[in-house]
């Protein structure tokens, strides 16, 4: 595993596939399958990239978080009509004394969805994770 | 996208890699990367399957659902390689369904080291199996 600390403006985290999230203390982590943005000379260090030059395989992990809100939908298609659900909101407060907002977007891997973080922290570090870390699939 | 009814008893969901999962207040429905463990004629269904034969990309949906319970626990691998767990934590979500059935799950959260334990009462079980690039690829 790698950590990169501090390097959140150079991300285009608005289309990421998303995996679990964990609000551990103050501590926020969610797991980026795919589709983030990352400047090229970081993109090596990842061991995946697709086609149009997104990675994934890594982890987004927020220190002193003092507030976590998602906003979640959930589309189904019906012929070619495509119907989103209301919102689902959940909204959860953390001790840490972070006032850097952290917004990012994209989908829950394997949902027909969307979702909406806002992140309240005190600073962001990039865990990218080497293929079968912490364990193949 | 196949939908399966009550086929809970046909699938071993013991050390299951999960992603994320959703929850509405009635229904609860959990991504499975890999390491499902499926009767033979149920994995040919599925379009992962590992060297060990452990299955998945595919979600398990409980509906009517009561309650969730579950115990999270992270660790870290120290130098000598030894492992270091850090004490679980709990979390319920109270739904309004009326429940009845439960479901033991278990395994890992996807990209962490950890290992969590699920404990569903719901009224129903849909396993939906997920062709390669469904919803969308990687």
């Amino acid at each position: 595993m790698k950590i990169i600390e501090n390097c959140w403006d150079g991300l285009g985290a608005f289309d990421c596939q998303y995996g679990a999230e964990l609000l551990f203390g103050e501590t926020f982590t969610v797991y980026v399958s795919n589709w983030l943005f990352v400047p090229d000379d970081i993109a090596p260090l990842f061991s995946r990239i697709n086609e149009a030059g997104c990675v994934g395989h890594c982890l987004l992990k927020f220190v002193g978080v003092s507030r976590v809100r998602t906003e979640v939908k959930i589309y189904s298609r019906i012929e070619d009509e495509v119907r989103w659900s209301e919102p689902v909101t959940v909204e959860r407060l953390s001790s840490g004394k972070g006032v850097v907002e952290y917004d990012f977007s994209g989908t829950f891997k394997g949902f027909q969805s969307s979702v909406d973080f806002l992140v309240v922290a005190d600073s962001f570090e990039l865990h990218i994770l080497d293929r079968d870390e912490p364990a193949n699939e | 996208m196949k939908i399966l009814l009550d086929c809970w008893d046909d699938l071993t969901a013991s050390e299951c890699q999960y992603g994320a999962y959703l929850f509405n207040g009635t229904e609860f429905a959990i991504y499975v990367s890999s390491w499902l463990d499926a009767r033979p004629a149920l994995s040919k269904q599925f379009s992962k399957t590992n060297g060990l034969g452990f299955v998945g990309h595919c979600v398990l949906k409980f509906l009517d659902v009561r309650s969730v319970q579950m115990r999270i626990a992270t660790y870290s691998i120290e130098l000598g390689g030894r492992t270091k767990w850090s004490p679980s934590t709990s979390q319920e979500l109270s739904g309004s369904g009326k429940g009845g059935g439960e479901y033991c799950l278990s395994g890992s959260l996807k990209g962490f080291f950890s290992s969590i334990d699920m404990t569903v009462n719901a009224a129903r079980f849909e396993l939906h199996v997920l062709e390669s690039s469904e919803p969308a690829p990687d």
